[in-house]
Formats: structure tokens, C-alpha cells, sequence
């Protein structure tokens, strides 16, 4: 077909002269991408702040955007705000071959065979942390899977004595990386900016210190069954090692796509508990029957609790921690009669796509006995192809974990009505409301 | 029982081959990522549980189980 006959992709009304549809989205994108779906369907052409992205909606727009090589979908491009977070010549800005073999070396250390490391790892923080909880109370749930998820993802990455001695300055280094990470940086990441300077400053000081642990461990002959360990042994095609800048791009890119995600999920997920007491009760019935004789949570949570992971599955399905996803088009690219122009960015979005009536039956109620969609790609939690989130395996034995310690010792309830408690939807990522309290009672034998 | 993979979707996290390494195998060229090959494509009925575990548990839905 002549590139004269394909039609451009319809464009979403309402496009700002300063920004485009940039306030919108970022003020609320749970109503925007549903404007946007509705109006335009599976191909929906908005203006994300000078950056013009086209939409891919339905399971075979999705389905088109995970498959299609990078080469021409490229991630990398679409994700040069990271750059200055993950440092100089790290994934998204090393040399595609580099880049590759440094996301193997990260999917490295999130092999099975570390996971059995992990497992012991998450059981012993989790007992840790409920350790001065007593038999009930109240509990904040963001701050309280805040921290309890920080102290296992740097135990698992960068070791327990690390984890042992880690200070305050660790949190707050993260903090501001953190806080690097804007709407605004879409634009300019390097604009003249005090987020974007104590971001930097963070990113330096956060290398010294991965640094001096390097230098410590080298030649010590020392084993240690952490994500550090895999960083520093894997090597480049001509056998040379990481460098100290990637070995820490790796350690912030892991943190960073592990932490807040498992932590938001953690907080949604025993919300849900304590919302649908008729859900949490089989859930304990599954966990008793696992448990009753003895079985340590570490080897269990690493293999099949069928309920608990039906329920996890729902929980990630109507609160998806990342919104869309996105690739920057290196090639002109035809989809059914459009095309897709290169230079242009393509979007799949999480949230629309778990809330897509047609796959989903009632999509804004929580049901864990909902059946598992027949479509591929339209259930994306964790997206999907080649780049699918490396993390899920490592995640989903967190959570089994967790809800494996919580639901045997207590129940839990709402402190005020239910309505009270609903999802913070700006910043790009979805969560509950801070605060978000509720009750735990000790269960009797 | 025929088993086939899809290919793309595989980022070579081995729990495949932790369940059932009769059937799967998870070697690493010497540039790019680490992929599974299936060593034995229409395995004996009596592997048919470890498959399905292997199956269940890949983080990527690689493997496919026919019949």
C-alpha cells in the first residue's frame, strides 16, 4: 500500500496550546485514556507534552506494541528521562549491545536459582517487621510496606550487612531520585533545577557509597547469593566487567523498578483484604491448610498458593502500579490502514487495558473468582515481550510471603467506611490515599 | 502431550528448568540473552505434571502444552 493511502491515527480533542493534553493527563489520566479510547479507539493520538503519542488500545493494538522488535519500537529512546537517574552509559544510554548484555546480567540475578536465596531473605524481613506488632493495633499501610519492602530489596540487592548498617541517608539519597523523576523531566531532564541538582547529587553520592562496597568485596573470596554478587561477576562479550557507574545504574534501575510497585501493591492488596472479609476468610482457610503442619514460608511462598495468587492477580488487575508504557517509533509503522510515523512515541496503557468491559466483565469490582481473560496481552500487569518486567517472578514471591506471614497471625478490618478509602491517582502511578489505616486483631487458635 | 515455546516472550529466568529438566534446557549464546530450547518436544505422559508447573510458573508464558 502506498504511504499516501494509510490514514494518520485519529487525534484526541482538547489538546492545549502549552503542554497539549500534558495537565490533563497528569491531573487525572484514569478519565483522560478513557476519553481518549472512547473518542478515538484502538489508536488515539495525543500531545504528551510536545511528544506526540499515539494510544494503542485493545488486546491486538497491545498485542502489535509488545511483539514489535526494538529496533524499531525502541524502549530506549522513549526512556531517556531515566538516563540521569541510572548515570552515563547505563541501559537506556549504553550502546544497544552493552545494554543488552546488561539487562541479562540484571535478569541474572533474578534467576531461580537466587530466588531460593530471596525467599529465605523476605521470610526473615517479614518476621522482623511484624516482630513488635503485639496481638492488635493499627497500622499505616504505605509507610509500613515503605519501609518493609526498602529493607528487603537492598538485602536482596546489595546484601545483609549492608541491609544491617544501612542509615537514614540511604532512604533519603533514594528520595531524591525519586523526586527526579517528574511529568517535567518528560520535557527536559537537564533543565536548571533544584529537583533535577538534588537529584544529581544523590546519584554521585549513591556511587560512592556502591563504590566503597565494591572495593570491600573484591578479593575477598567471600560467596554472598546477592544481586551485588551477580553485578560484579557478570561480564561484556570481550570478558571486561561492570564498572562501578553501571554496577550502580543497575542496583537504582532494579531498585527502581521493584520498590514502589511491590510496595503500592502490598498496601492495595491487604486493603482488599480488609474490605472483602468474605475473600479474606478462604485465603486463610488456603493459608492454614499450607502452613498447618509446619511448612516453612520461604520454600512455600515459592510454590503454588492458587487462591492467594488469584487474589494477587485481581489486585494488580484494578490497581495496576504503572499506567502506560511507552517505545519511541524508529520506523514508520502500518497497523490496519493507519500508520504510526516514525519519531512518533506509542503508549499501551496498563489501567485502560484492565478496565476494558469487552475482556473484563464489570471491571471496576473487585473480584478474585474472575476468570483469567482469554486474550493474550490484555491482562498486562507486568507488560509484556521482550521487555516484560524481569521482576514479576521475584514480585509475586514477595507478596505470597507476605500475605503468607500477615494471614496467619491476624485479621484485619477497615477503620472507617470503605468509601473513605480510595486510589491517589496522580503522579502517573496508581496507589492508595495517604493515609490509608486499618485495624489488626490477633486470631485466635 | 506436544509442548512448543513462543520464543519472543522468553528472557531465560530457568524456573522452567528447575521444574522439569527433562524437558527444558536454558543455555546462553554467546551474545544476547539466555533462551530455552526444548529438549524432548511430545515427553512421556508421566512428566506431564512438571510440565504443567513449568508452564505455570514461567514468568513469561513461554511454554504451550497441547492436548
Amino acid at each position: 500500500m502506498q504511504k499516501s493511502a494509510l490514514k494518520q491515527p485519529p487525534k484526541v480533542s482538547g489538546a492545549l496550546q502549552d503542554g497539549g493534553h500534558m495537565a490533563e493527563f497528569a491531573d487525572n489520566f484514569c478519565t483522560f485514556l478513557s476519553r481518549a479510547h472512547a473518542e478515538c479507539g484502538e489508536l488515539a493520538e495525543f500531545d504528551f507534552g510536545g511528544q506526540n503519542t499515539v494510544l494503542m488500545s485493545g488486546p491486538a493494538a497491545q498485542e502489535v506494541f509488545f511483539r514489535t522488535p526494538d529496533e524499531q519500537f525502541s524502549q530506549a529512546q522513549a526512556y531517556q528521562v531515566m538516563v540521569p537517574v541510572f548515570g552515563p552509559g547505563v541501559i537506556f544510554d549504553a550502546p544497544p549491545d552493552r545494554c543488552k548484555t546488561q539487562l541479562k546480567i540484571q535478569v541474572d540475578a533474578l534467576r531461580y536459582q537466587n530466588m531460593k536465596a530471596y525467599a529465605g531473605v523476605i521470610a526473615q524481613e517479614v518476621e522482623d517487621w511484624i516482630a513488635d506488632w503485639g496481638d492488635e493495633g493499627e497500622v499505616e499501610l504505605l509507610h509500613a510496606f515503605h519501609e518493609l519492602t526498602m529493607h528487603t530489596a537492598t538485602h536482596c540487592l546489595l546484601g545483609k550487612e549492608f541491609r544491617q548498617n544501612m542509615t537514614d541517608e540511604f532512604f533519603s539519597l533514594y528520595k531524591d531520585l525519586q523526586a527526579g523523576v517528574q511529568a517535567i523531566s518528560f520535557v527536559d531532564p537537564y533543565m536548571q533545577q533544584p529537583l533535577f541538582a538534588a537529584r544529581d547529587a544523590a546519584r554521585e553520592r549513591l556511587e560512592e557509597i556502591v563504590s566503597e562496597l565494591v572495593n570491600k568485596r573484591r578479593g575477598s573470596g567471600k560467596q554472598y547469593g546477592d544481586a551485588l554478587e551477580t553485578f560484579m561477576t557478570g561480564t561484556y562479550n570481550d570478558g571486561s566487567h561492570l564498572s562501578d557507574t553501571e554496577i550502580t545504574g543497575l542496583i537504582i534501575a532494579t531498585m527502581f523498578a521493584g520498590h514502589h510497585t511491590s510496595s503500592g501493591t502490598a498496601a492495595e492488596t491487604l486493603l482488599e483484604i480488609a474490605k472483602h472479609p468474605q475473600y479474606a476468610a478462604e485465603l486463610k482457610t488456603e493459608i492454614d491448610a499450607i502452613y498447618g503442619n509446619g511448612e516453612e514460608i520461604s520454600l512455600a511462598s515459592m510454590r503454588a498458593i492458587p487462591r492467594l495468587e488469584l487474589f494477587i492477580n485481581e489486585v494488580l488487575r484494578l490497581h495496576p502500579p504503572l499506567v502506560i508504557l511507552m517505545r519511541r517509533v524508529m520506523e514508520d509503522t502500518k497497523y490496519k490502514g493507519y500508520i504510526i510515523e516514525a519519531g512518533k512515541t506509542v503508549a499501551v496503557s496498563i489501567f485502560e487495558s484492565h478496565m476494558n468491559p469487552d475482556v473484563f466483565p464489570q471491571p471496576e469490582n473487585f473480584n478474585p473468582h474472575r476468570e483469567e481473560p482469554e486474550q493474550a496481552f490484555a491482562y498486562i500487569p507486568f507488560g509484556g515481550g521482550r521487555h516484560k518486567c524481569a521482576g514479576n517472578a521475584f514480585a509475586l514471591l514477595q507478596l505470597k510471603a507476605i500475605f503468607s506471614a500477615l494471614l496467619r497471625r491476624y485479621d484485619f478490618e477497615l477503620t472507617g467506611p470503605a468509601e473513605d478509602y480510595v486510589d491517589e491517582i496522580s503522579n502517573m502511578t496508581i496507589r492508595p490515599k495517604d493515609p490509608c489505616v486499618i485495624k489488626y486483631k490477633r486470631r485466635r487458635a | 502431550m506436544k509442548i512448543s515455546i513462543d520464543g519472543d516472550l522468553c528472557q531465560g529466568h530457568s524456573v522452567c528448568m528447575a521444574e522439569c529438566p527433562e524437558v527444558f534446557q536454558v543455555t546462553e549464546p554467546q551474545d544476547g540473552y539466555p533462551v530455552v530450547t526444548v529438549l524432548v518436544s511430545e515427553p512421556a505422559e508421566a512428566l506431564r505434571e512438571k510440565v504443567t508447573m513449568a508452564a505455570k510458573y514461567c514468568p513469561n508464558n513461554v511454554i504451550i502444552i497441547e492436548d
